[in-house]
């Protein structure tokens, strides 16, 4: 039986891929994590759980002596996203790994993606030092160890869904809160993979015959919106209104206020590196640095009072800035990704994997509907307490 | 120094250097003499990085004549016979939660604290929170009227991560989430309700440490009866806190040790009232496990009791022992329910 180890076998997609092989049968698993803290899903079956760190080659290589296949769901700190992987592959080379398939992101796109991203030979546009920045670092890493002889397929799918989806979950909650505004009344795509087809495809990833390095969109069937998400999870909404529906240019303007705002707390990358309790350490132990921290509060009475704040903030040593939205309450988040206005195809994965989504949309929205109700209790005679204790509750009422 | 209560830790885990040292240094009156744990190099580790001196050892025994109380705050499995060892040699014990694995390791615990005439104290450090003992007044005196129905969850996505990953290992535990997180508010349950009359309790274990638990109770003294519900879940975010259902009104109560109790009354359901004592409590309320630290040395100086004794904590294991005893499965398998639709 091949023996497929599982590397981020602790998170959302990790932890539904080793459930869905273990189901099939077909596989030897073995499911590596980094730490326990986030394994109780596979722990609850008392299943052995290996561990290692992505930095450590040597880990890695104790990990996974004797496995034939490698599938990469991990998602490891940053600084760890290009070394870790690099680590990964060496060994998976001199291991003789037959096979390695790799999660991706369509994040590597941009945030929107460019019109043509329909098809994966788009230029991705993600920006340096974002996430889909260093998902598209390690794609090109993966194609790159392809060639030097590790057959290797690049599975980049949307926004996650299934039981327990976080991103569902995000939206629900922000819908329920109403912060969930639709853009031109929710007609653009809403590229999301149900957990299953995603570990579909990674099973026919494994065993495709002529896998390239090069990225796949695995995306679910049917062209949904973001009405229909909304749709879908209506029956969850709790009492919550309709998202309104706003047009495209307040759409952007939201989005443009939040990256304006974040422009404004001083470049975020400072912030990080002020915030961080070591700088403020060695600051505060230098005379030089004290003064001049104190030269820059003295300017700060000259700046708009929002700047004058956050600076005054780090000055003061507090390690994170409270932001205040002023804006009309949705989420910049979510309207960005409407805004994204493509639809990713499966046409490559179809022919390239046979790929084949088992399940379709609206049973994928049943089942984390009936996920739902199990976990949170929604619906039971519990609800009308529990409710209380969500965050919606006060907005609801 | 000479008059100084004399703490040994033993466990040098997470929960030690992040709860239970920093407390007890933090404690008016005591001093940290000893730090015991099989990896010496992690007690070091410790010391350097609180500035202290101690003795180190690998075994409790070793330091048993140089401390005035231990405190045991390593895996579950493990603290009957540490506890018992400190117990026979007439040291006084806070142990972490649980008590023990099984009820019986927790009887023989109880047993010989009682024997000796020393302190057995269990660490449910929630019980330090004001708002806990406040909750467990208003129930009795019915300020809030008579229960009706009540609701408790937590859930997070992972969460606490011990050094050694025991925390996954059933038989170090004593079982799952139940165990590592429930237990809390087994005790806060057991302190306002006492001993349900029925329970009933379903799991997602398939041979593992359970994730996700659903339990009921049922609760029935005189002509007073009502249920309540318990959620708690290692793989999804529970938004965590306690609601009751009276005949006058709904009470909240989040879980934190900060939260104040609301009630709503049903007469005026515009209102949400905050429920607190008055004056503010004197001692070190922001901390529960300093306020557990300096009742557990008042209570070995013979000031007061245990906020929780030994007994109570063999009550909770008994609760735990009824509740496993009874488990059913949860439903967990999404993927029998995604086939190939059409």
């Amino acid at each position: 039986m091949t023996t497929v180890a599982i590397f981020g076998a602790s998170g959302y997609v990790g932890s539904a891929l080793v459930e869905r092989m273990l189901a099939w049968g077909t596989y030897k698993i073995r499911p590596i994590i980094h730490t326990s803290g986030n394994a109780w899903q596979l722990a609850r079956r008392g299943m052995r759980l290996w561990s290692a760190d992505l930095g450590s080659r040597e880990q890695v290589r104790e990990a996974l002596r004797g496995c034939d296949v490698v599938v990469n769901c991990a998602w490891p700190p940053q600084e760890l996203m290009i070394s870790g992987l690099r680590n990964l592959m060496e060994v998976c080379i001199s291991e003789d790994v037959k096979r390695f398939v790799h999660l991706s992101s369509v994040a590597v796109y941009g945030e929107p993606p460019p019109a043509d991203s329909t098809c994966e030979e788009a230029e991705p546009r993600a920006k340096k030092g974002t996430y889909g920045w260093y998902k598209l670092q390690q794609d090109r890493l993966v194609e790159k160890f392809h060639h030097k002889g590790l057959p290797s397929v690049v599975l980049c799918p949307p926004n996650i869904s299934g039981p327990n989806s976080p991103y569902l979950l995000e939206v629900l909650e922000t819908f329920r809160k109403g912060g969930l505004a639709l853009v031109d009344g929710g007609k653009w795509p809403c590229n999301l993979v149900d957990v299953v087809n995603l570990a579909s495809a990674v099973e026919n990833a494994l065993t495709c015959d002529r896998p390239d390095g090069k990225r796949i969109f695995v995306i679910d069937d049917e062209p949904i919106t973001w009405r229909d998400l909304v749709d879908g999870l209506m029956p969850l909404a709790d009492g919550a209104a309709v998202p309104s529906s706003i047009s495209t240019e307040e759409a952007q303007e939201v989005v443009r206020r939040r990256r304006e705002q974040e422009a404004i707390s001083l470049l975020g990358v400072v912030r990080q590196i002020l915030g961080l309790p070591q700088t403020r350490d060695i600051t505060r132990g230098s005379p030089f640095l004290v003064r001049s921290y104190g030269r820059i509060r003295r300017v700060t009475q000259w700046l708009p009072r929002g700047m004058a704040r956050r600076l005054t903030a780090l000055t003061e040593g507090r390690s994170r800035i409270v932001k205040v939205y002023s804006g009309p309450g949705w989420s910049p988040k979510l309207c960005a990704h409407q805004l994204r206005k493509v639809r990713h195809s499966s046409d490559r994965a179809r022919k390239q994997l046979g790929y084949t989504p088992p399940i379709c949309f609206s049973q994928s929205m049943a089942i984390f509907r009936q996920w739902y109700e199990v976990y949170h209790g929604y619906g039971s005679a519990d609800w009308l307490l529990l409710r209380n204790l969500y965050p919606h509750a006060a907005q609801v009422g | 120094m000479h008059n100084s209560f004399r703490i040994g830790i033993v466990g040098a885990g997470r929960i030690g250097e992040e709860a239970h040292l920093p407390a007890a240094l933090a404690c008016p009156g005591t001093g940290v003499t000893a730090l015991v744990d099989p990896c010496l190099e992690r007690c070091e580790a410790l010391l350097r990085k609180f500035g202290i001196q101690a003795r180190t050892a690998a075994s409790v025994g070793a330091v048993l004549g140089e401390v005035d109380g231990v405190v045991i705050a390593t895996p579950n499995n493990t603290h009957a016979s540490i506890a018992l060892e400190c117990l026979k040699a007439g040291v006084p014990v806070l142990v972490e939660k649980p008590l023990a694995v099984t009820v019986v390791e927790g009887e023989a615990m109880v047993h010989e604290a009682a024997a000796k005439g020393v302190v057995l104290a269990v660490g449910y450090s929630t019980r330090f929170r004001r708002s806990v003992g406040l909750m467990h007044d208003l129930i009795q005196s019915g300020y809030c009227g008579t229960p009706r129905r009540f609701v408790y969850q937590f859930g997070t996505r992972g969460g606490w991560n011990p050094l050694s990953g025991y925390i996954l290992d059933r038989g170090a535990t004593g079982g799952g989430v139940l165990v590592v997180t429930g237990t809390h508010f087994l005790d806060r349950m057991l302190y306002w309700f006492g001993m349900p009359t029925d329970y009933a309790y379903e799991d997602d274990s398939l041979g593992g440490p359970e994730a996700n638990v659903v339990a009921t109770f049922a609760f029935s003294s005189g002509e007073v009866s009502f249920e309540g519900t318990m959620r708690l879940s290692k793989t999804t975010a529970l938004p965590a806190g306690f609601a009751m259902e009276t005949d006058e009104g709904i009470v909240y109560l989040k879980d934190s040790d900060e939260a104040p109790i609301l009630f709503q009354p049903r007469r005026d359901p515009r209102l949400e009232l905050v429920v607190d004592t008055r004056p503010a409590a004197p001692r070190s309320e922001r901390n529960i496990f300093l306020a557990q630290m300096e009742n557990f040395v008042e209570a070995c100086r013979g000031e007061c009791k245990p906020m929780v004794s030994g007994a109570e904590g063999v009550v909770s294991l008994r609760l735990l022992e009824k509740l496993y005893a009874c488990r059913k499965p949860m439903k967990a398998d999404w993927s029998k329910t995604s086939g190939k639709v059409g």
